[in-house]
């Protein structure tokens, strides 16, 4: 069952900037959806619109089965939302602020009180729960975002950006915290670091100058651009490293490497099943001495992916006018890059 | 839930602004100062309590507008990026929030105007010359209050239509001052704050104050003619009229009857200089409600009549003295330089009458009516001249009420009457019929702006009896500054504004 369903969703801002252009979303419900794009693709517009913080130029948002719009905060009461570097009231506290977000929620003293007193706790607060709001860095505002958007224990969550401006500790507990929420609500999660896409979302829909490029899962992303290869990281002397590259060339099922230092990427002739073909590699490895110290195999095909993406949505040049992506359920049907023709 | 919420969010962010504390220091400041010095200035040049506060409510109208303003305009502008981010994202709607904007600033700002005007109220009440009622009081407070909430709700408007809150700052009082000629110019002086300033002191002004209208003298009594009903304790408490000679010389009257028919009182006991002067000053008399008589209107200079031929005349210039040696010490003059004359000649038919120190009212006012010293000017029947009673207009026609039968002839001579707009701007009649039934003359073939008021003066009209009409009372104003339509004019628009606010909010992004 979709949670959020746009159609032909339009924003543009006062006819001088086309901000979304036709976008057709599906959110199914339990997904951990990740909304990639590059900065001004229309990431933080579609949310608003989502959100009903914004109000379309054309198109419609669904959200749980209803239409969004700027006063139906009954849509809203079963929604979490942080805003990309959020700004909140300068007067309040972690404290105040958190308590009017209950009362907005329509919560009581009894649950509110132990909820905000629990969410400060576990985004690290306490030592400025009373301390105003204007005093406090990117990080912890985030933080104090992420607490906000848990507060009412929304089934679905909207995060924009929520690793932006964090320190390195904070960005992993964030993304382990979404790892953690997604397994029992459905999220939908703005970046355009692709790493952290890769790593909490089981989704994806990529944003390209307001046009939803694709729209599916996170495999059949990598899928799209037809080859699987794996970055080997080794260890050894380089002659042995040079002689398992010239050994490499004779396993058929490898159409090609590319050696940079001790790091290896090497590219199947397969884009399915790959197990076989990596456990012979290994074999080779372990035959000829060859220290393994990791091997990667996603992050560089989603990057690979999400570019290539982009450079064929260039490539379509005028014919994009008539490529427009048809209403997608991820996951359900295979995405088409570019979107398909109108049907006329 | 989320309204009271938001409500309460908003009240503590307005408890903590800057604008507002300073605001209060500086309100608190001025208003100690300004009614201060009024009201100190008040016991040297008695001042009505209605021209205090109608200064003192123009006085926050006017000053304090910009901080009002500051204070709606930069409500959404100032705080756009937060409100989506912190609050509009949550479960709670626009109009929701807005109206929490709209509630809790006129709360706020409401409340200190009460609080401001409610003091101001009261000391004039209480120290000046009241000449306010409980609901005057009211309705003049009420429509500035309405006049800072049209405020309040403009600049929030404006906030909401514009991001910038210095456009919204700069832009609302150009609106609001620009706004006075505009609506002069349109027909729709009830909008604008302008008329509202200056038509305050009116609307505070009870129109039903006691007036002194007209004084006819003898040498041994003064009668008053009031225009309404007053209380008899004040009315009759000789204390309450202070008669000043030509020379500085201050007579007091022995006794002052109230003649509630006539709503005139008789000053009883006095021993005035024929062919002279009075200055007629009344203090502390007050209608039947507690109402004290207008400041505006209660003092006027009486003529005494010359002797009669033949008869003995005090000097003028030498005071006056009790002839037989009966007349009480408190009627003679007190002045050092009538109070060495004591060598006049009896005093006339008044002077004769009051020398006994006893003479009932009834007979003396038959003695100021009766009196062939009189000049045809004051001889109406009962002593009581005719007069202007009030005026009613439409923008083409006039009506004058008169106290008594007219002469139909110079009743209906349009020379006779005079109508003027406050700038001095004539407006001749073409005719005037005389009505006998109801003693009045419509005036017709004009045009009128009734946006201002229309005063009327009659000149040379004479009654019945050949009394021409009262100099004292030979005007009228008509003017159609009523409450209601100070309360349509700014509580209708308030409405509106803040509705219109709550629809652009709704359909604004953030």
């Amino acid at each position: 069952m979709p949670i959020l369903q746009t159609s032909n969703l339009t924003k543009l801002f006062g006819n001088r900037l086309i901000a979304l252009n036709g976008v057709n979303l599906t959110v199914e419900e339990g997904s951990v959806f990740g909304l990639l794009g590059p900065n001004g693709a229309g990431k933080t517009t579609l949310m608003k619109l989502l959100l009903g913080l914004q109000t379309p130029t054309a198109g419609k948002v669904e959200m749980f089965g209803q239409r969004m719009s700027p006063n139906a905060a009954h849509l809203r009461q079963r929604i979490g939302y942080l805003p990309t570097n959020p700004k909140f009231p300068p007067t309040m506290t972690p404290i105040t602020y958190l308590d009017l977000v209950g009362q907005l929620f329509g919560m009581g003293s009894e649950e509110r009180k132990p909820r905000l007193a629990s969410l400060i706790r576990a985004v690290d607060l306490l030592p400025a729960a009373s301390r105003p709001i204007k005093s406090f860095s990117t990080g912890m505002t985030t933080r104090l975002g992420i607490a906000a958007s848990l507060m009412n224990d929304p089934g679905f969550l909207i995060w924009d950006e929520p690793t932006a401006g964090l320190d390195p500790a904070g960005r992993k507990y964030t993304l382990d915290l979404l790892s953690e929420l997604g397994k029992t609500k459905t999220i939908m999660v703005s970046s355009h670091i692709l790493s952290d896409i890769d790593r909490v979302c089981d989704h994806v829909g990529i944003l390209h100058d307001g046009k939803l490029i694709f729209c599916g899962s996170v495999r059949a992303l990598k899928e799209t651009i037809g080859r699987n290869s794996v970055e080997i990281e080794l260890d050894g002397a380089e002659s042995l490293l040079d002689a398992f590259c010239l050994r490499l060339g004779s396993l058929t099922e490898i159409v090609g490497f590319e050696r940079k230092g001790a790091y290896l990427e090497v590219r199947f002739a397969v884009t399915e099943r790959i197990a076989a073909p990596l456990g012979r590699l290994l074999l080779l490895a372990a035959e000829m001495g060859v220290e393994i110290l990791s091997i990667s195999s996603t992050r560089g095909q989603t990057e690979d992916a999400f570019i290539h993406l982009l450079e064929a949505d260039q490539a379509h040049g005028f014919s994009r006018a008539y490529g427009a992506l048809p209403p997608t359920t991820h996951g359900l049907e295979r995405p088409v890059p570019g979107g398909t023709p109108r049907p006329e | 839930m989320a309204s009271s919420a938001l409500f309460q969010a908003e009240l503590l962010a307005l408890s903590r602004s800057w604008v507002l504390r300073g605001w209060l220091i500086a309100l608190a400041l001025t208003e100690f100062f300004m009614l201060s010095s009024t009201l100190l200035q008040s016991h040297v040049k008695p001042t009505p309590a209605s021209g205090i506060l109608a200064a003192h409510l123009n006085g926050f109208l006017l000053v304090w507008s910009l901080v009002i303003i500051v204070l709606g305009a930069g409500s959404i502008s100032m705080e756009s990026d937060v409100i989506s981010d912190s609050i509009l994202s949550r479960a709670c709607t626009r109009t929701q929030y807005i109206a929490a904007k709209l509630l809790s600033r006129a709360f706020v700002v409401l409340g200190i105007y009460l609080i401001s005007s409610g003091i101001a109220g009261y000391c004039a009440w209480r120290f000046a010359s009241n000449d306010m009622t409980l609901s005057t009081l009211s309705a003049g407070i009420l429509v500035v209050g309405l006049a800072v909430l049209l405020l309040l709700a403009l600049g929030i408007a404006l906030s909401v239509l514009f991001n910038n809150t210095i456009f919204a700052v700069v832009g609302m009082p150009l609106l609001w001052y620009v706004a006075s000629p505009i609506f002069s110019f349109i027909g729709a002086d009830y909008l604008s704050p302008a008329s509202l300033t200056r038509n305050l002191p009116r609307i505070l002004k009870d129109p039903d104050a006691p007036l002194l209208l007209q004084g006819t003298a003898t040498t041994t009594s003064l009668t008053l003619a009031f225009s309404k009903s007053l209380d008899p304790q004040t009315a009759e408490d000789p204390a309450n009229y202070a008669l000043e000679g030509e020379n500085g010389a201050a007579y007091t009257a022995r006794t002052a009857v109230y003649d509630k028919t006539r709503t005139s009182v008789i000053l009883g006991g006095l021993y005035l200089p024929s062919g002279g002067t009075v200055k007629v000053m009344v203090r502390n008399v007050t209608d039947a409600g507690g109402v004290a008589i207008s400041p505006a209107a209660d003092t006027m200079t009486v003529t005494i009549p010359p002797a009669p031929p033949g008869a003995g005349t005090l000097p003028r210039s030498a005071g006056v003295a009790p002839t037989g040696g009966s007349l009480p010490s408190a009627a003679a003059p007190t002045s050092p330089g009538n109070s060495a004359g004591s060598t006049g000649s009896p005093a006339p038919v008044g002077g004769a009458s009051a020398s006994s120190g006893s003479l009932p009212s009834s007979r003396a006012s038959s003695a100021a009516s009766s009196s062939p010293t009189q000049p045809v000017a004051d001889t109406s029947a009962g002593g009581i001249v005719p007069r202007v009673v009030q005026c009613t207009a439409t923008t083409s026609s006039l009506k004058v009420d008169f106290s008594t039968e007219m002469d139909p002839k110079d009743a209906e001579t349009v020379e006779n009457y005079v109508i003027e707009n406050p700038t001095g701007q004539t407006h001749p009649a073409v005719a005037a019929v005389y009505n006998t039934a109801t003693h009045s003359v419509l005036l017709s073939g004009l045009h009128l702006s009734l946006d201002d008021p229309v005063k009327v003066t009659v000149r040379s009209v004479r009654d019945k009896n050949g009394s021409p009409i009262s100099s004292r009372a030979n005007s009228a104003v008509y003017s159609e500054v009523t409450v209601w339509k100070y309360v349509l004019g700014f509580g209708i628009p308030t409405l509106l504004v803040s509705l219109l606010a709550m629809v652009w909010f709704s359909r604004r992004d953030l």
